[in-house]
């Protein structure tokens, strides 16, 4: 996908694929027939520049045909830079960062206005992202509506365009952030799918909202490019820049370039 | 004819008064921002998430995503400036079926100073597509289209004033979108919005009769570029002169709206509004300082018919 003239937000997408995949084939109850079923659970992709791991995890879940993913961002194609509405399994065009928590509240709520056992809402927030601070305004608010469907997934891959965010704007520690305003709150390795799948099992069950603050690696799985705020925007646009990055998937990094991520307590 | 009553009633009031009973009517959830305009009432959903407009036009949205039309009551001031890219993104894009209600509208803010003055409003509002701008005329006019916005199949913005403003007698039920002629006449056409500023209109409307000119009032109660349209269609066919007057910055607000819907007529546009930031003051004298009371128009509009 990033191999087109437009390039793609590889880094924040790969970090962000096994939370996907575990949301999507194990936790979420949603029906790929039906991707307004009003009974459904509702993801959010907050972090809107991962739209193409998220366009991935559609096509593999069977919302749009694997065929398309290779349109992205390829004239005429639904399949663009920022999560577009018009791929089924989209349910906001968000891009601008600071977004999904707030919408999230309102679908959330809306689940539980529905009657019954309430539909979920999970909403995936980076971790360059919490510098916006409409995050912890409508963090705050989830716990004054005591949101118990409500659950914010955090991809703390610990980069951001310019450079690490420890660096750039420190959030950490990210969990007792979230801990501090209410929720309940849960630390994850971000690549472990069984973990992940007992996090947010766990999530889920807690009363009022909460967060899985997943560990991750930016651009996991590309050894080249891993743990590097240069893989944030990748365009691979010659052979050589395709081979290079193609001979190093599932490689791991050098050690130097890991270790971005700080989820918690240090 | 329209004319000023004798009485005065504030829309922010009338607003509150009539909202419980049109909110449960038409499934309405109401998104208050700490702001004290609106009285929770049973059968009304209400959620006061405090002051957090933006998470405020947020939750709204992913409401209305989910199928219930919403409602979100803050200060004109940060409902429009502060929470404008979620306006933007979250409501006017998708066309969500959510009002945004910004009371304090204009200079009613008054004493409360320029973080409280809202003369950016309608350019913002009217820059976004999908978006009615809705100002009413007066407190009568506030609760029709009120319930109008709450059944429009779409975003809309409701302008407010704070307190009690001029009541019209003779005013007709307002109808979204469709602009109301309230005093016939053919030589040049008032467009007002706001309850202060028809008022100024009628008044001056009157100066200009003794001068010997004939003029057309119209209250643009809507003023987005569509109903601007309708506006243009409205002013009578022999009019020379356009005066525009809005409690506005008029650089992108009603005026420059109507203006450009009748640009290919060749008609002499004067745009009356709000110069600057306006200082802490009380809402008549702010008025009157921005040279918005009937007799500065005058002056203004009869200089501008002498002008070759």
């Amino acid at each position: 996908m990033c191999a087109g003239p437009e390039g793609g937000h590889l880094g924040g997408s790969m970090s962000a694929v096994e939370i996907l995949v575990a949301l999507f084939f194990r936790t979420m109850d949603i029906d790929p027939a039906d991707p307004e079923w009003k009974q459904r659970d509702i993801f959010v992709l907050s972090k809107g520049h991962a739209a193409m791991a998220l366009y991935a995890t559609l096509a593999e879940r069977g919302f749009v045909p694997r065929e398309e993913v290779a349109t992205f961002c390829r004239p005429g194609s639904r399949l663009a830079t920022h999560g577009n509405v018009a791929v089924p399994g989209v349910e906001f065009a968000t891009g601008s960062l600071g977004h999904g928590l707030a919408l999230a509240n309102g679908t959330a709520w809306a689940q539980r206005q529905a009657g019954g056992t309430p539909a979920r809402t999970f909403v995936l927030i980076g971790d360059g992202e919490l510098q916006e601070g409409t995050v912890w305004e409508a963090a705050q608010v989830a716990r004054a509506l005591n949101a118990d469907n409500l659950v914010a997934v955090v991809d703390v891959n610990g980069f951001q365009q310019t450079g690490a965010v420890r660096e750039v704007s420190d959030g950490a520690p990210v969990a007792d952030r979230w801990a501090g305003f209410g929720w309940h709150t849960v630390e994850v390795d971000g690549h472990d799918l069984a973990a992940l799948g007992e996090a947010l099992d766990g999530a889920v069950r807690a009363p009022g909202p909460a967060a899985v603050v997943c560990r991750t690696v930016k651009a996991k799985g590309v050894g080249v490019l891993e743990g590097r705020s240069a893989s944030h925007f990748v365009r691979l646009d010659t052979e050589r820049k395709l081979a290079r990055v193609r001979g190093s998937l599932g490689a791991a990094a050098a050690p130097a370039a890991t270790g971005g991520g700080r989820p918690g307590r240090g | 004819m329209a004319e000023t009553a004798p009485e005065r009633a504030s829309t922010r009031a009338a607003f509150a008064d009539a909202l419980p009973e049109l909110a449960a009517r038409h499934n309405v959830l109401v998104v208050d921002t700490d702001t004290g305009s609106v009285k929770p009432a049973p059968g009304m959903d209400y959620l006061n998430v405090g002051i957090a407009e933006n998470a405020a036009v947020g939750l709204a949205a992913g409401a209305e995503h989910c199928g219930r039309r919403a409602l979100v009551c803050t200060f004109a001031a940060f409902s429009v400036s502060r929470a404008f890219e979620f306006i933007k993104l979250d409501i006017a894009y998708p066309r969500r079926r959510v009002c945004v209600v910004g009371t304090h509208g204009g200079a009613s803010g008054g004493w409360l100073g320029p973080t409280h003055h809202a003369t950016e409003d309608l350019a913002l509002m009217n820059a976004l597509p999908n978006m009615r701008v809705v100002v009413p005329a007066d407190a009568r006019q506030a609760v029709s289209l009120l319930g109008q916005c709450l059944q429009y199949d779409g975003p809309t913005y409701l302008r407010l004033g704070r307190k009690d403003s001029p009541v019209f007698a003779g005013l007709p039920e307002p109808e979204l979108g469709v602009p109301q002629e309230v005093r016939p006449g053919r030589d040049l056409a008032l467009v007002a919005t706001g309850p202060e500023i028809l008022a100024t209109a009628l008044e001056v409307a009157r100066g200009l009769a003794a001068a010997g000119y004939d003029a057309q009032v119209i209250n643009a109660h809507t003023v987005d570029p569509e109903a601007a349209r309708a506006v243009g269609r409205a002013v009578a066919a022999d009019c020379r002169w356009l005066v525009t007057l809005e409690e506005a910055w008029t650089s992108g607000g009603m005026g420059a709206q109507v203006a450009s819907a009748l640009g290919a007529r060749g008609i002499r546009w004067l745009p009356v509004g709000v110069s600057g930031f306006l200082p802490p003051g009380s809402h008549g004298d702010l008025l009157e300082d921005s040279g918005l009371t009937a007799g500065a128009v005058l002056r203004r509009v009869l200089e501008f018919l002498d002008r070759p």
